[in-house]
């Protein structure tokens, strides 16, 4: 059987921060409680969802050197995977919010960041189906994709810091590293991270394989 | 550059048509705002009203602006100048029409509805640097919508998810200002607005070459 190593650690990762996340200590804290597990999947959908988008831009930059379809079908599909994650991460974060904001959603700018840039995929996807010829559908939502990215980065990093938001390690609310006095949570919180980046990374893989097949029959 | 601005406001000039038009869709709304809005409804009301005014009048100011080329005369283009001469003149066009029409729209706003507050002038600066920076994403999504073949609706999937970092931004620097409470704060938000419009312009001028060469 022919397993390449990061595909082993990844499920391995996996399995480890389900188990170590839901079984593992935490810090006990008030309104947090239990809900600090949240952590490790919410915060790692992000990370996953970041990397894939990254992969995207790259992908779009590599295509506007220079033209080449197979490119153009990985940055779109690093778009889409990638979207998926932002989708899990929200979903994640709005229970989380839940039981400790006691709302599902709230007019906070880390939510209106992250619905911004959903949609803004949204609108990539929408570019991509309304034209035909693959060439001019790669050049065009190549130049889209570099452009949302780039707003979307500034818009995260730049508006939750002007104004005030209830978000952790943002408007003077603590970070999560400040919670974790112990350090305990780090031995589960940066496998996870890498694991769930691993699952986008692999989910990619497979879905350029496919596609890379299926054009391969149509010719 | 200079000449192809020229030559945009001579196209301009001879029909008046986008002239007109906005100047009727400014006069209209600011009138049905009058109608719904009370007099003196406060300055978050109001600055929200005049946004989202802005937001449609340069929408619709914008939404044209890379089409009406035909097959030939984007060959003509193309071997006359640069693409980035192309783009920077249509944004600087754009970018001053959006600028009048602003001014416009405000004085008409204060007209019909009354003034925001006393703090009307820092207000104003406010938005005409946010309309800068709502000018510059909208030329570039125009001319990606125009360039994928089907433009009005195109245009607006594109540019709302981008348009609502700008309008946040802009908005809530206009409602401090106007509040007059704070105005270091809200100083804050307009360099933030102008950085998004510097953004906006330099990855214009990287990206246009490429929808522009076919």
């Amino acid at each position: 059987m022919n397993i390449s190593w990061w595909k082993l650690g990844t499920a391995v990762l996996i399995v480890y921060a389900l188990v170590a996340g839901l079984m593992g200590t935490v810090p006990r804290l008030v309104v947090l409680n239990e809900t600090i597990r949240n952590l490790y999947y919410h915060v790692g959908m992000w990370f996953s969802m970041l990397a894939l988008w990254t992969g995207s831009l790259v992908f779009s930059i590599k295509y506007l050197s220079k033209p080449d379809l197979i490119s153009d079908l990985k940055a779109s599909k690093a778009a889409s995977i990638g979207f998926y994650m932002g989708i899990l991460g929200l979903l994640t974060g709005m229970l989380w919010a839940q039981f400790t904001w006691g709302r599902f959603w709230t007019n906070d700018p880390k939510l209106n960041g992250t619905a911004i840039s959903l949609l803004a995929y949204l609108a990539y996807f929408v570019l991509r189906g309304s034209m035909e010829d693959p060439m001019t559908r790669a050049r065009i939502s190549a130049v889209y994709n570099i452009f949302a990215f780039v707003l979307m980065i500034v818009f995260i990093q730049v508006l939750p810091r002007l104004t005030d938001s209830l978000h952790p390690g943002n408007g003077g609310n603590p970070a999560f590293g400040e919670y974790d006095l112990d350090r305990q949570m780090r031995w589960v919180f940066y496998p996870a991270m890498i694991a769930w980046i691993g699952m986008g990374y692999w989910i990619w893989d497979i879905r350029c394989r496919i596609e890379k097949l299926k054009m391969a029959h149509s010719f | 550059m200079w000449t192809l601005l020229r030559h945009l406001w001579v196209l301009e000039w001879r029909t008046k048509y986008r002239v007109y038009n906005s100047l009727l869709y400014a006069l209209s709304t600011s009138f049905i705002a009058s109608l719904v809005v009370s007099r003196y409804p406060g300055v978050s009301v109001w600055s929200g009203l005049m946004w989202f005014l802005m937001l449609f009048n340069s929408i619709t100011a914008c939404s044209d602006a890379f089409r009406n080329e035909g097959e030939r005369r984007h060959i003509f283009y193309r071997q006359l100048s640069r693409p980035e001469d192309i783009f920077f003149s249509r944004f600087l066009f754009h970018g001053l029409f959006g600028l009048l029409l602003v001014c416009l729209q405000f004085g008409l706003l204060c007209f019909f509805i009354g003034a925001p507050s006393a703090h009307w002038s820092s207000m104003f600066l406010h938005i005409l640097i946010g309309s800068v920076s709502l000018m510059g994403v909208l030329s570039l999504t125009s001319a990606i919508a125009a360039m994928s073949g089907n433009n009005v609706s195109m245009m607006a999937v594109l540019s709302f998810p981008l348009l609502i970092p700008v309008l946040m931004i802009g908005l809530e620097g206009t409602l401090q200002a106007g509040l007059g409470d704070s105005l270091e704060q809200a100083w804050k938000f307009a360099l933030g607005n102008m950085a998004m419009g510097g953004l906006v312009a330099a990855l214009g001028y990287l990206l246009f070459p490429y929808l522009w060469n076919t």
